[in-house]
């Protein structure tokens, strides 16, 4: 049964000033010890606590939205989850199958057609090749793309190669579903073919936590809310509940 | 729309300061095999990639190196005192191997930065960044060998089955490549001034290598031929194809420089593997 549980987990990003990272100013730090603490504060490592404190548990069937500001860690939450950072503090259990639905472009190569692209990103999501080839087809159909697929993705319009990028990421669905935004691509009628398949994915996964600034969204989505402020857990319960949290507009 | 769900997949992480141990290093460790299939086509694909649009395509790697062989043929041979008909297919067998490791290492000082921006968007072991940039380069380098016979033709050399034992030779090379390209990418991405430093310290190696030169020039100083990790790899793997059969003391000493080496590589690993995403 999936199942997501978060202890205490705090985050720290090491900011490196400008000479932390180097070798004059390592050597000069340990020479300052010698002569007098001249440069022991200025220039050291300092830390951005982007999380800190956040517990939770969710089992199948939770849809958790995540609420806040710009900067309240919402997506270093996302990726936390998802395996990419390692808490600094406090611990993570993960049941089940994440899959990523968040900078679903990256990795793309600009010179290769749009069939290769759909096996380099199969790859890099850790598809074996006779996994992406059983896909193939159907991303393809997908994505309506038809001969442009035979092309290099340089000579797409934006919009193409996002409808090629949101097809080969809403091709799968796993256990738990990770997403920062809402994804709508392509044009109208795109459009709503991509919302009723992001529907399709999140109906079938176990969990799905999604971090969004569209309340009205949320409120159709999920029966869960964190509300992070500032790297703190200010509210977490049933969305209707964290939503009066929220400061009035 | 396909399922992945898998219920028994589990991960549990806690915050502690990571220490080394068995079990974590054989999980670090373990997409070097369970996900070669993902570093090798990535690699391939960066080779066709690059080669896309152009006549020979990855030929033209080959072509390069022919065109580095003619030249050397003509020039350095005369200059360096040598007889071209043995000194062109030694050095030619050895900057090709030199090449490979070079490369190597100098883009490893990249990788990870480079990397960055995935490494923070996927969930994927780093692992396998590091071996798509070092299959890379293997299919360079065999692309690179290809010339070998055909300076054979030219020059021919006394060639027989002893020649095969180049190929453990080249396995051990492939080895110290991993091993060094892992701990350097962890360096460079932790220390941003480390790049220039690898890339005088290979500037050096290639001099004091037994690569432009034979050991059989060398007039006093061979310690730096005995002290030289690269020159007993050169050793294990240029001599067997030159018709020559290394010493053991090459062969130990090629094994025991990679030991060590592949000891550092786990343990740099496995204990700073899940700071690199906050280092890139």
């Amino acid at each position: 049964m999936p199942l997501i549980e978060a202890h205490n987990i705090g985050i720290e990003f090491p900011v490196a000033p400008p000479n932390a990272r180097s070798f004059r100013h390592l050597a000069l730090r340990t020479a300052s010890r010698v002569g007098g603490k001249v440069l022991t504060n200025e220039g050291s490592f300092r830390f951005v606590q982007a999380l800190d404190d956040v517990s939770f548990t969710l089992r199948r069937g939770d849809r958790l939205g995540l609420i806040g500001h710009n900067g309240a860690g919402k997506t270093t939450l996302i990726r936390v989850l998802a395996g990419i950072y390692e808490p600094t503090r406090g611990s993570l259990r993960t049941v089940g199958r994440n899959v990523p639905m968040f900078d679903i472009g990256l990795g793309m190569d600009e010179e290769a057609t749009g069939y290769e692209n759909i096996r380099i990103r199969g790859l890099i999501l850790g598809l074996t090749p006779e996994e992406i080839e059983e896909r193939v087809a159907e991303i393809a159909e997908f994505a309506e793309l038809g001969d442009y697929l035979e092309l290099p993705i340089r000579t797409y319009s934006s919009g193409m190669l996002l409808r090629l990028v949101f097809s080969i990421a809403a091709s799968i669905h796993g256990d738990i579903i990770l997403m920062d935004e809402w994804i709508a691509v392509g044009d109208a009628q795109f459009r709503k073919k991509t919302h009723d398949r992001l529907l399709d994915i999140t109906n079938q996964s176990g969990i799905v936590v999604i971090a969004s600034h569209d309340h009205g969204l949320l409120k159709d989505l999920c029966n869960l809310g964190l509300y992070l402020e500032g790297g703190h857990v200010r509210a977490f319960g049933p969305l209707e509940d964290v939503l009066k949290e929220l400061p009035a507009t | 729309m396909t399922s992945l769900a898998n219920e028994n997949e589990e991960r549990f992480v806690i915050a502690e300061r990571r220490r080394f141990s068995w079990a974590r290093c054989r999980t670090d460790v373990a997409p070097f095999l369970t996900r070669q299939v993902t570093w090798r086509a990535l690699a391939a694909g960066d080779i066709r990639s690059k080669y896309r649009r152009t006549f020979l395509g990855p030929w033209w790697i080959t072509a390069t190196n022919g065109l580095t062989a003619v030249i050397m043929g003509l020039v350095a041979g005369r200059f360096l005192g040598a007889d071209t008909t043995t000194y062109l297919p030694n050095f030619m067998v050895s900057i090709t191997i030199w090449n490979f490791i070079a490369s190597s290492l100098g883009e490893s000082c990249y990788t990870m930065i480079n990397a960055g921006g995935m490494i923070k968007a996927v969930d994927m072991p780093i692992l396998i960044h590091l071996m798509r940039m070092v299959q890379r380069n293997l299919i360079i380098f065999l692309h690179n060998m290809a010339i070998v016979p055909i300076i054979w033709l030219v020059f021919p050399w006394r060639i027989g089955f002893d020649a095969l034992l180049c190929l453990p030779g080249l396995a051990i090379v492939y080895v110290f490549v991993v091993s060094a390209s892992v701990i350097i990418s962890f360096v460079c991405v932790r220390y941003r001034d480390v790049p220039p430093v690898v890339a005088a310290i290979l500037q050096l190696l290639f001099f004091i290598s037994p690569i432009i030169w034979l050991p059989s020039h060398i007039r006093g100083g061979e310690i730096i031929v005995q002290l030289n990790p690269i020159a007993y790899l050169l050793s294990i793997t240029r001599d067997p194809l030159m018709g020559n059969t290394p010493g053991l003391t090459s062969w130990f000493g090629a094994l025991g420089a990679v030991a060590l080496l592949t000891a550092a590589m786990i343990y740099t690993y496995t204990r700073y593997r899940s700071r690199v995403v906050y280092w890139a």
